[in-house]
């Protein structure tokens, strides 16, 4: 599932329920960040700075998101990927990005921004307790949670994970149940 | 000697190598002149009598023999014979050989008879030996002059023996080596080849085999066997290839000048070429000749070879000598005698050493040292006259004493020694006060035991430290009969040998006790080493299965969560829900073993055991096991039991197991004790869990603690529970054990470290 990440000045009219004249006024005096379209004067918002925007004017986000918590599946397991995206497409409220690999989980938490990050503890290239410091170092993050779930329970390296910034662990093989409601309460 | 060819075994005349062996077995001595053996018994005669100046003695009768071959030959034969290491030189066969020795050595050489009118002697001993003296001296001025790796004196003694297998074969076959020099005469020709012919072996074998027989220097014999061989026959990297050479050339020489009569008329190589060959110049040959003939003449002098068949003096020397032989008989008889008074004290010792077995100990070895001396010193101990041994331990040891006076047993003490211990002042033999003065830290430790007022003190030496001594009393009681300084000297030797072989063996005893304590601690260490990496083993294969086995686990179990949740029939619900749970299982298995192997370090706190005990109970019921509910547990603390110093979590899960074990035994209600008591010995507090169950065999106490074992039937339970409590226990610092017989129920004790301080 892929997200818009660019706005037309029209379509940030439409998601913040705004004329577009407004829009292009707020564009104009440096309220709502942009850039032009290099060769033309047509005004692109990036979603980021759009989010920032209704945030910072209290316009309610609904119209930018589906109402839905995004989570972000990393596993080098495709088995296990595809459980929890079964598990929560069936489930509905959640909107689901899916990644391998350390790496494609950082460049996705720039992209997507999801609400919750359910992350493997031993990735092919990165361990679990690198994401974790990342994330946690990226600001515009800091309301990202972390929910590990790992076949190894040494509880030494449980405390290391907590301490770069997970907010649980969830042990494999898991009960599905458990693990969805602990996904809603840490995002709520 | 008779030449008797069908005797010796000779058949047409010719000699095989056995023969040759077999005649020169019988072959024990030379013969030579009467004026040699004469001048010899003379000088044997004078060096006995003249026991000022031994070694001018020794050099003077060295260079009489040194003229000598025969003599010679037997001398060094005579002086071997006894010896692991014989001499190079007839100095040194001089020196091994005391006077007496000596004498008889000259006493016994044979004497040549004179030639007679009726027999012409062909074989013209006075000559032969001017001859043989020559080459000696050629020899040795040779061998300077080429400054040959060879000593002088050997080299002259190569030179004087180099034709003993002629003087050997002129002895042992007469007429058949006459008849040799005859034909080697007549025909002017080599002597070795008449000597091969008619005797079938030449001198040179001969010589080279009465070498090895009389056990003559090794270069000696190969230069009697090799000198008529052509220098470059020899290979000069072979030991004696100089000495060889060297004897060679000066016989060539001597032969070349005429000094002498060697028998021999012919030459294998030019004198020239030979002396070229050696790097001598001819003008060089004329000054060696010269040399050796003015040796020659003197050592002919000196042999009394101008007059070599004159009896006279021969057997005035031999009455002579045979009358210094009758004296020293007669001293010999009149110190046997004073030996016999000694003999029986070496009876007393030979006995001391008999009753020795190889298992006495220094205790026991003691006791007959003192009953030895009581005898050895003729005293007849008394309750008032005691004799004590002693024995020296390692420093800082005590000393072992034992009194023995004639009455009852012998008694013991042990003594502290003075440290460091006056060695010098011990070691010589004295009163026996003064002894114990330099020997004991508190003399007066003796006191009401030992009166040392009339005793002497004889020090036990070995390897030049004292190991122990004797005390006993100063006046013997048949003091006449007492052995010499000497001899008690001798006897304490070999009685400090027996101590301190068996001070030492009992020592090699202790430290074999010592070694083999150490190596059952170090096989308990070597187990529980063994163990810890069995489990460090298991614990690292356990976390690797753990992280490969639960993720597809996860699937298992999630996918058939799914598959519940969407089934709307029962039975498949159920069926669903039994594999997530079995995957849940397998899961669990694997993380209590990891936890088994290596669990984690504890963090320990300071635990009050009635609270804890309540709480543990507390948590039992609560528990999902059937008989949990409803069990009875009484909680016994005894008054002042310490703290427990664990890790709360891990001892409620050893407690628990502990129960549950008790449960799981039990056929009817449960009813359990579990008590804390005090353990001071071991710094710990005692806990026991006490059923009332059925109780175990043996075997199955001995495999309680062993992982997978379980009474339960297979798949019921993983029989984990009880070896992980223990791990549990140990990694507390504490011990966990059970004691548990059939009927009688089981009690499991865990002894856990009370609170620091």
């Amino acid at each position: 599932m892929r997200q818009k990440a660019v706005y037309t000045t029209g379509e940030a009219a439409e998601v913040c329920k705004l004329s577009q004249q407004t829009i292009i006024r707020c564009f104009d005096s440096g309220q709502l960040q942009g850039f032009r379209v290099p060769g033309s004067k047509f005004r692109r918002i990036p979603r980021d700075s759009l989010i920032r925007f209704m945030k910072d004017n209290n316009i309610p986000l609904d119209g930018i998101e589906s109402g839905k918590t995004r989570v972000l599946i990393v596993d080098d397991d495709p088995e296990i990927v595809e459980l929890f995206v079964d598990v929560l497409k069936a489930d509905g409220r959640f909107e689901v990005a899916t990644a391998q690999t350390g790496y494609d989980a950082g460049v996705l938490t720039q992209q997507f921004h999801p609400d919750i990050l359910v992350l493997d503890f031993m990735l092919p290239d990165i361990n679990g307790n690198v994401v974790c410091k990342t994330i946690r170092q990226n600001p515009e993050l800091c309301k990202t949670k972390i929910l590990i779930i790992s076949g190894v329970v040494n509880p030494a390296e449980v405390d290391r994970l907590m301490e770069a910034g997970a907010d649980d662990f969830i042990k494999k093989p898991f009960n599905i149940e458990k693990v969805v409601q602990r996904m809603v309460e840490l995002v709520s | 000697m008779v030449d008797n060819p069908q005797q010796n075994g000779v058949s047409k005349g010719k000699l095989g190598p056995q023969q040759l062996d077999v005649i020169l077995r019988r072959l024990e001595v030379l013969q030579t002149t009467p004026s040699a053996a004469a001048g010899l018994l003379q000088r044997v005669l004078s060096s006995w009598r003249r026991s000022a100046a031994p070694t001018q003695v020794q050099e003077e009768l060295a260079a009489f023999v040194s003229c000598d071959p025969a003599v010679a030959a037997f001398l060094l034969h005579a002086a071997g014979s006894d010896s692991d290491s014989p001499p190079g030189s007839v100095r040194q066969a001089v020196a091994m050989l005391d006077v007496e020795s000596l004498a008889v050595m000259a006493m016994s050489m044979e004497v040549l008879a004179p030639p007679t009118p009726r027999r012409k002697d062909a074989f013209d001993h006075a000559e032969f030996y001017r001859h043989c003296q020559a080459v000696a001296a050629g020899c040795r001025i040779i061998a300077r002059r080429l400054e040959l790796p060879v000593d002088p004196q050997e080299a002259w003694l190569a030179g004087l023996l180099h034709d003993l297998g002629k003087l050997a074969l002129d002895l042992c076959l007469p007429k058949s080596f006459r008849r040799v020099l005859d034909a080697a005469r007549s025909h002017q020709g080599n002597l070795v080849e008449y000597e091969q012919h008619i005797l079938g072996v030449d001198h040179g074998l001969v010589g080279h085999r009465l070498a090895q027989q009389w056990r003559l220097p090794q270069a000696l014999g190969a230069a009697m066997w090799l000198h008529h061989q052509p220098m470059g026959m020899i290979p000069p990297s072979s030991a004696g290839a100089p000495l060889i050479a060297v004897v060679g050339l000066a016989d060539a020489i001597a032969r070349h000048k005429n000094i002498g009569f060697s028998g021999n008329y012919a030459f294998a190589i030019p004198l020239e070429e030979q002396a070229k060959s050696a790097g001598l110049l001819a003008e060089e040959l004329d000054e060696i000749a010269a040399g050796m003939a003015a040796e020659a003449d003197r050592c002919f002098r000196l042999l009394g070879l101008e007059n070599p068949w004159d009896n006279q003096p021969y057997v005035r020397a031999m009455r002579a000598v045979g009358e210094q032989l009758a004296r020293a008989n007669r001293d010999q008889r009149r110190a046997t005698v004073e030996l016999a008074g000694g003999a029986e004290a070496f009876g007393r010792l030979a006995d001391f050493t008999s009753r020795l077995t190889a298992q006495a100990g220094v205790g026991e070895v003691l006791e007959r040292i003192a009953i030895l001396f009581a005898g050895v010193t003729n005293t007849a101990v008394a309750p008032d006259r005691p004799v004590a041994a002693y024995c020296l331990g390692d420093p800082g040891e005590p000393i072992l004493a034992v009194r023995y006076d004639g009455t009852g047993s012998p008694s013991w003490r042990t003594l502290t020694a003075r440290l460091p211990l006056d060695q010098a002042a011990l070691q010589r033999p004295g009163p026996a006060d003064r002894a114990v003065s330099a020997l004991l830290a508190e003399p007066r430790e003796l006191d009401l035991w030992l009166d040392v007022s009339n005793h002497s003190h004889q020090p036990l030496v070995c390897a030049s430290q004292i190991i122990g001594g004797v005390l006993y009393p100063s006046a013997p009681t048949q003091p006449e009969a007492a052995p010499s300084a000497e001899m008690r000297e001798a006897i304490c030797g070999a009685v400090a040998l027996a101590l301190a072989i068996v001070g030492g063996r009992q020592r090699a005893t202790l430290l074999g006790e010592q070694l083999a304590a150490a190596s059952t601690v170090l096989a308990e260490t070597h187990l529980a080493l063994a163990e810890a990496k069995t489990l460090a083993a298991i614990g690292e294969l356990a976390a690797g299965a753990a992280h490969e086995i639960n993720n597809p686990l996860a699937v298992i179990s999630g996918r058939a969560q799914l598959m519940r949740d969407k089934t709307a029939e029962e039975n498949d619900r159920k069926t669903w829900a039994t594999i997530a749970e079995q995957a849940q299982r397998i899961s669990d298995i694997i993380t209590e073993l990891m936890d088994f192997a290596s669990p984690q370090p504890p963090a320990q706190v300071a635990i009050d055991a009635r609270a804890f005990l309540d709480a543990v109970t507390a948590m039992f019921r609560s528990g999902d096991h059937p008989k949990a509910s409803s069990a009875m547990v009484d909680i016994e603390v005894d008054e002042g039991t310490p703290q427990l110093w664990a890790d709360r979590k891990q001892l409620e899960e050893v407690l628990v197991e502990a129960m549950t074990n008790a449960a799981n035994a039990a056929q009817t209600d449960l009813r359990l004790t579990l008590a804390a008591e005090a353990d001071e010995i071991n710094s710990a507090v005692l806990l026991t869990v006490s059923d009332r169950g059925p109780g175990m065999d043996p075997a199955t106490v001995d495999a309680a603690f062993t992982p997978f074992f379980s009474l339960q039937p297979a798949g019921r339970r993983r029989g984990l529970g009880l070896p992980r409590a223990k791990r549990y226990v140990e990694n507390n610092a504490g011990r966990m054990w059970l004691r548990s017989r059939k009927g009688e129920g089981t009690r499991v004790f865990i002894q856990i470290p009370h609170k620091p301080g």
